[in-house]
């Protein structure tokens, strides 16, 4: 083991103290604990998890574990993991020595790892497609604006990539992880919580994952990207030039709609039309992640929908030609597209599909022909997709047979449906499909267009029907209105949020209280309700001075709101900056990784911490002072999941739509239990009690309602000051009130001074103080407060017992406790002073 | 200004209110629980910094339309028999009354009496008054006092009326401010008053703020007993306290030194706390026996002393969230000032970002200090080392933002980036326009830098000593030597 | 099997006067069964039972009111807050009724409530990890069915 010790300024360090294993990376710890400084590692022992494996970030992990209830929401009893199995774990431990609690984690750690696979492998394609035309020396500029470049690496890696070289490694590492993880998932013999921990650095890893596709993609092939462009321009920036909804696409002309994880074909096939003028012959349109790429560096392109609904978008008969790479909801998309007469090219590796061959050798013209006469062809080479694409699309207009069925077929049709209901209970959104049929049946096809509204084409209705009736093609008949007029604007992604604008927001949301919180909304489609309850989210929550950041495919349906007022879309209405009431679009699925170096900017900002593999600081710092809350709608995929777990274990509290209750792992705080709620006081390490804050980190709500109100009520956090406190209580009784008819019982529980209650309603809630709390109140004073423990004493004595003073450092973290008091003693404090200030630690 | 001269004044203000045209009266509810009752509109931070645009609004009061004749007085009345409390007079139309798109004069005339109220407190009481407007749901408010503007929102519109306004106001002042035991309001607005406004605010207001202008602007650190200290950013920087003093406001520039006081009145269990000045140590640098110990005891016994006018000589601590930073320039033996929007590089060779993160977190970083934009506006900038005649560089926009404050024959001696930004270059440039900070140097031809000690270090005796000879040099060239020295 | 008659459930529900507590999920406003809301079912069946109604969703605006105790609720909190002694406004349940959740919100439900309460999930899809729950059906079915049960409970 490596003895080499390391001098910053007075304080030395033995490597092997600071890094569980130095061997290979002493020159990236050095460079940590230089960046460091001696002031810091005076304060605390650096501990870094450098390369980190899951049980290095173990400290941070067990901290979170203790707090919340991992509640697992699998129904399976028994595994069959192996050969020896299946083995009933409801009564005992497996053959293998797992229990029902670890086998249930696993099942959680499968999916995360899932997701894991998916942007490594669309991550390492693009990867190894760069390193091939730029070398390994191709440096990573993400431009001026941004001074810390790949955070998501630093945090588990240790350093900043400048090179491909460098973004390689990160990327083996990730692999390696994978590896590591998958054989957990699948063999591993440890505890729950382990194995939970292990699904959490799973997520951390798909930030890396996503951040490397990211990376290139606005370093190489220039995606909007903030990082190059002066703060000052912000506010309207990137302009709101793209269209998107259904209605969008000019279908009079050749359309070539791509969708999946991969741009490159799209990439390829916008440059040859901009080679060849057919900028205003071609449409370019996208759906899901590649919709959401495409506008980055094509501003034509065009947004039809997520890519939850991408049989919405094929069965309207929009494309004439479908590109499609690696699918995140997989579909099969060669059947659809034949529904219509289109034609599809699967391009990459990954995009097989049965039946579609791989004629990638084809010359250009070859390959024409085949696809004239076939209905889909598999290409391995993005240049040759493109080029195909752009080759055929005029062709395959023609050939196309796409018609929406008329209102007397979808009568007809519906005279097949025998009301047996299956539909209902297969359907998610439990929509009562046989009654819009009996009412078709009877002439009335209205019903059929009110379905459209909520419908999220998921097609299990069609799958389960006994009698074979095409029901979403008969919803989409009968709202063809609808689908025309499915027209907006939206905002392209703008990459990442900058630590520029996180100077101001310190002052919004830290310290000011302007604004009660940032929430980052990400979700694939697929939503409970209508598409448009995302914009009135957006809407309440940037009317309440939050900062939103959207991020995925859902930024095409958060778009879907027309301010008949004001005459603006959405995206207009509001500040496109990184400020108090500002909305901003960070781009595609991979832009999800921006969101937590947006977070870890916050903390970087406000405490000037290293983020370079050093976890449990910059975590405990943005955990227990910083209003960050993740909004997952929509579907609970694997990737919603992992991304999830992820988000837990950086301190950003997640809430998710209905479909969260299918996630594996739910992560639950027990108000109730005082023992949960506690903090070292930094200084003195003594344990105090503070509110229960963020009450959960991963929780499951039903409406959009529950939604906002919990987002708000996770802004809470226990070193919050006295003016943001106001913000968010203020608007968590708001909210309750509002949506529920009557205050929350916990509310109390947040306040800590009558300075921290609402003006208009500061006196209404001292009466509640009161009344149903029996605190005194004096004026419009509180005199004495009850403490938890039911004891009522003066504020004095309430302050010293519940919360932390304002402006203490805290921690939650018990090596984050300050370690040595630099200074030695000089004279004794006067006794006035000392009585005035309490007496200090000796 | 004598009493008599200002009780004179306090008689004229109430004759002109007196003999203001008679208009609508609405008497507002003056028990706590029922302040805000009728008040349909929301006010919280939430509403705050609202843009409404032409064509949005129902109504537009003041601002350039009528070459800002508008006003909004705050008076602080000290003869309780003058307010009636809650009572609201509006001259001239309501707004239900007023057709949408209309843009008048108006005047907001509120007054307040509470027995401990004191003119100093005019700023405080108006932010709060300024919350119900500011803070108001439609509002949208630009400016202050006679340069006032602003804009209602059409689709707030059925929530407002200038009543109802009137007693938001009041009842906001009061709730956020508990001094405020009565407080009445007069309310003009229309075409037909606008020269009655223009007089009344030359006549009655203008000469009211120079005054309580003019005692804020003498206020002075010699002025009080107490100083007091703010440790809200401990949580991120442990250790850290700011020394909040008359003529050092702390860098965040979120409070003023009364701002604090009344604070620690109001909130005794928030972060502000008392700071006896006890003994005065150095009258130039800014250093006191009392501060010492409270920051030696707040700051968990940290360090033990803090010259609050110097960034060489024990500095204050610095958090995170300055708005500039002051730097030593060891090779010119100057300072350098750099402010948070200024991205390039600085002669230390670190941008703003890296700056601010070595210097923030709670050490006393000698030779390294937190500003906010109006440290150096303050009389006392950094005397402790020489006053502007120290600083050597600065961003060019950052300077142009402070030309105001800065000595007219020390402007353009002062290297921006376009200047110099290698050290090297700065030297060559300092010599060439004879900065004051040259005649520190040897034969003028090379610095003798200060041997800075560590963070959180003490000063070598002899060295505190050659540091406060060369503040006391660029003092004297600047003729601001106290006497006494 | 956890699925069962509505005249067992009826019974099971009425044995023993075990503790019963309804919950109602957000579907009991978005469903109507023929022109009568789920919800309405929600309530008559806690005013059969003499049960309070922990209103999960936005239920609530439109339980309040109607049963003998209602409250905000957060479903997904419900699980590991059943460890304790609940005072107001109500009492902590024995048996937990579920209606208005989807099944695969139901399903994760039940799971995390497992052997810590009975839970009867009165939707019309089998719930297999439910104490008890009525079978998959059609929705005329289903309404039959909640009507007997309610018409049984006395």
């Amino acid at each position: 083991m490596s003895g080499k010790k390391v001098k910053i300024g007075e304080v030395e360090v033995n490597l092997a103290d600071a890094v569980r294993d130095p061997r290979g990376v002493e020159d990236i710890a050095e460079d940590i604990l230089q960046e460091m400084g001696e002031r810091r590692l005076r304060q605390w022992d650096p501990k870094l998890n450098i390369f980190a494996h899951a049980s290095d970030i173990a400290e941070w992990d067990e901290v979170l574990l203790d707090k919340y209830y991992t509640i697992f929401t699998s129904a399976k009893k028994s595994c069959e993991g192996c050969p020896q199995g299946p083995c009933d774990l409801s009564a005992k431990n497996g053959l293998c020595g797992v229990g029902l609690e670890a086998h249930k984690a696993r099942e959680g750690l499968q999916d995360a790892c899932k997701a894991l696979a998916r942007q490594l492998t669309h991550a390492r394609d693009l990867l190894d497609y760069v390193i091939k035309i730029h070398g390994k020396e191709k440096e990573i500029n993400l431009g001026p604006y941004e001074e810390f470049p790949m955070t998501n690496v630093a945090m588990l890696c240790g350093f900043y990539p400048k090179n491909l070289a460098d973004v390689e490694r990160a990327l083996s590492y990730a692999e390696a992880q994978l590896a590591e993880l998958l054989y957990a998932a699948n063999d591993g013999k440890e505890s729950a919580k382990d194995l939970v921990e292990k699904t959490m650095h799973a997520g951390s890893l798909t930030f890396l994952a996503m951040e490397v596709a990211e990376t290139l993609r606005t370093c190489i092939f220039d995606f909007y990207n903030a990082g190059k462009v002066p703060p000052t321009e912000y506010a309207d920036w990137p302009k709101v030039q793209t269209p998107v909804g259904l209605g969008v696409v000019d279908v009079s002309k050749p359309v070539i709609c791509f969708m999946g994880n991969d741009f490159l074909p799209a990439w390829h096939a916008v440059r040859l039309i901009k080679e060849r003028g057919l900028e205003d012959e071609i449409e370019v349109c996208g759906i899901g992640a590649a919709g959401h790429d495409i506008p980055r560096f094509y501003e034509k392109a065009k947004v039809v929908t997520s890519a939850a609904k991408a049989r919405l978008a094929i069965r309207a008969g929009i494309p004439d030609v479908v590109v499609v790479s690696e699918l995140c909801l997989p579909f099969d998309v060669v059947e659809e597209a034949r529904r219509i007469g289109a034609k599809v090219i699967a391009c990459g590796y990954k995009a097989d599909f049965e039946g579609v061959e791989d004629k990638t050798e084809l010359p250009l013209e070859e390959l024409v022909k085949y696809l004239e006469e076939n209905d889909a062809v598999q290409i391995t080479m993005p240049e040759k997709a493109g080029e195909l694409a752009v080759e055929i699309v005029k062709r395959a207009k023609e050939g196309k047979t796409a018609a929406l069925l008329s209102e007397d077929e979808i009568k007809e049709k519906a005279t097949a449906c025998k009301a047996c209901d299956s539909c209902f209970n297969a359907c998610p959104n439990r929509l009562m499909l046989s009654r819009a049929m009996k009412a078709a049946r009877e002439g009335n096809i209205k019903k059929l267009s009110e379905i459209y509204d909520e419908c999220v084409f998921c097609a299990k209705c069609e799958h389960v029907c006994p009698n074979g009736l095409p029901i979403l093609d008969m919803i989409i008949g009968a709202s063809a209105e609808k689908i025309k007029n499915d027209k907006y604007m939206m905002r392209p992604g703008r990459g990442l949020i900058s630590h520029i604008e996180w100077r101001d927001l310190t002052f919004g949301f830290v310290l000011g209280g302007n604004g009660p919180g940032m929430v980052f909304l990400i979700g694939c489609g697929k939503y409970p309700g209508a598409e448009k309850d995302i914009a009135e989210m957006v809407r309440y929550l940037v009317d309440r001075n939050c900062l939103v950041a959207v991020a995925g495919c859902v930024a095409a349906d958060a778009a879907k709101y027309f301010d008949e007022e004001e005459r603006k879309y959405i995206f207009e209405k509001y500040l496109a900056a990184g400020v108090l009431r500002g909305f901003v679009n960070l781009g595609g699925c991979t832009a999800i990784s921006h969101i937590p170096p947006a977070t870890y900017k916050g903390t970087m900002i406000g405490s000037g911490y290293t983020p370079k593999a050093n976890w449990s600081q910059i975590v405990d710092y943005q955990y227990t002072r910083l209003p960050l809350v993740v909004l997952i709608w929509g579907a609970a995929t694997e990737e919603m999941f992992s991304v999830a777990m992820g988000f837990a274990r950086s301190g950003v509290s997640v809430v998710i739509g209905p479909e969260g209750f299918k996630f594996k792992t739910w992560l639950l705080g027990d108000k109730h239990d005082r023992s949960k709620w506690q903090m070292f006081d930094g200084i003195t390490g003594k344990i105090r009690e503070v509110e229960p804050c963020p009450v959960h980190m991963i929780v499951p709500v039903e409406t959009k309602e529950e939604a906002l109100t919990m987002i708000i009520k996770l802004f809470h956090r226990p070193l919050a000051l006295r003016d943001p406190r106001l913000a968010s209580l203020e608007a968590y009784n708001e909210a309750h009130k509002n949506f529920f008819g009557e205050y929350s019982d916990d509310w109390h529980l947040y306040v800590r001074s009558e300075h921290e209650i609402h003006v208009m309603r500061r006196m209404e809630m001292l009466r509640l103080l009161e009344k149903e709390h029996g605190w005194e109140v004096e004026g419009v004073r509180v005199k004495k407060a009850r403490l938890r423990d039911g004891r009522l004493v003066d504020m004095g004595e309430y302050v010293e017992n519940y919360g932390i003073q304002l402006g203490r450092y805290s921690t939650v973290v018990p090596r984050l406790v300050i370690k040595e008091m630099v200074g030695g003693a000089v004279a004794a404090p006067s006794k006035e002073i000392a009585k005035m200030h309490g007496t200090p630690k000796e | 200004m004598a009493k008599k001269e200002e009780d004179e004044m306090a008689k004229e203000r109430q004759r002109v209110w007196d003999s203001l045209p008679k208009g609508r009266v609405y008497q507002a509810p003056t028990e706590l629980d029922r302040l805000f009752e009728g008040v349909k509109y929301d006010i919280g931070p939430k509403w705050y910094g609202e843009r409404i645009r032409k064509g949005e609004y129902a109504l537009e009061v003041g601002g350039p339309k009528f070459n800002y004749t508008s006003t909004w007085f705050i008076e602080i009345v000290h003869d309780p028999d003058r307010i009636q409390d809650g009572r609201i007079e509006l001259i001239g139309p309501d707004i239900p009354e007023i057709p949408d798109g209309t843009s008048l004069p108006f005047m907001f005339w509120i007054r307040y009496y509470g027995e401990n109220l004191e003119d100093d407190f005019l700023d405080i009481l108006t932010r709060w008054t300024y919350m119900a407007v500011e803070g108001g749901e439609g509002w949208m408010l630009l400016n202050t006092r006679d340069t006032i503007w602003l804009r209602l929102r059409k689709t707030a519109k059925h929530k407002h009326d200038f009543f109802h306004l009137g007693q938001a106001m009041i009842a906001n002042t009061k709730i956020m401010f508990p001094y405020v035991e009565k407080g009445d309001a007069k309310i003009i607005v229309g075409n037909e008053y606008r020269d009655l406004i223009k007089e009344i605010t030359q006549n009655v207001c203008i000469p009211y703020w120079e005054r309580i202008d003019a005692r804020a602007r003498e206020f002075s650190d010699e002025d009080v007993d107490t100083f007091y200290g703010c440790a809200v950013c401990q949580t991120f920087a442990p250790n850290h306290v700011c020394v909040v003093a008359p003529d050092r406001p702390p860098y965040c520039g979120i409070i003023t030194w009364i701002g604090a006081k009344v604070m620690y009145e109001l909130d005794p269990y928030g972060y502000t706390f008392i700071m006896p000045k006890g003994e005065c140590l150095d009258p130039i640098g800014g250093e006191y026996t009392g501060v010492n110990e409270v920051v030696y005891q707040k700051s968990n016994r940290s360090y033990k002393r803090v010259v609050m006018y110097s960034s060489l000589l024990y500095p204050q601590t610095n958090c995170g969230c300055f708005e500039a930073g002051i730097f030593y320039i060891p090779e010119v033996d100057g300072l350098g000032m750099v402010d948070r929007r200024y991205t390039g590089m600085t002669p230390i060779g670190v941008t703003f970002s890296k700056l601010a993160g070595f210097m923030s977190g709670g050490m006393q970083n000698h030779g390294y200090c937190g500003m906010s934009f109006r440290t150096p506006r303050s009389r006392k900038f950094m005397v402790g080392d020489g006053g502007w005649y120290r600083i050597v560089w600065m961003p060019k926009e950052y300077k142009q933002m402070l030309a105001e404050f800065i000595p007219e024959e020390i402007y353009d001696k002062i290297a921006t980036e376009d200047d110099a930004i290698d050290p090297k270059d700065l030297k060559e440039f300092l010599k060439k326009v004879e900065h004051p900070v040259t005649k520190l140097w040897r034969n003028g031809e090379e610095a003798e830098p200060l041997k800075i000690p560590p963070p959180n270090g003490e000063w070598d005796p002899e060295e505190e000593k050659r540091a406060k000879e060369k503040a006391r040099v660029l003092l004297e060239m600047q003729g601001k030597l106290p006497k006494s020295e | 099997m956890a699925a069962k008659e509505p005249l067992e459930i009826a019974n099971f529900l009425k044995e023993k006067k075990r503790k019963v507590l309804v919950m109602s999920g957000q579907l009991c406003e978005k469903l109507e069964l023929d022109g009568k809301p789920l919800l309405d079912y929600a309530v008559e069946l806690a005013n059969k039972l003499d049960a309070a109604v922990a209103a999960t969703g936005n239920t609530v605006n439109a339980v309040r009111g109607k049963v003998k105790a209602t409250k905000k609720m957060w479903a997904a909190e419900i699980p590991i807050y059943l460890k304790y002694n609940w005072k107001e406004p109500f009492e902590r349940p024995e048996v937990l009724v579920l209606i208005g959740y989807t099944p695969d919100a139901a399903r994760a439900l039940v799971t995390t409530m497992s052997g810590v309460v009975e839970t009867v999930v009165l939707d019309s899809v089998e719930v297999p990890e439910a104490t008890a729950s009525l079978n998959t059906m059609t929705i005329d079915k289903w309404k039959e069915s909640l009507e007997e049960i309610i018409k049984n409970l006395g």
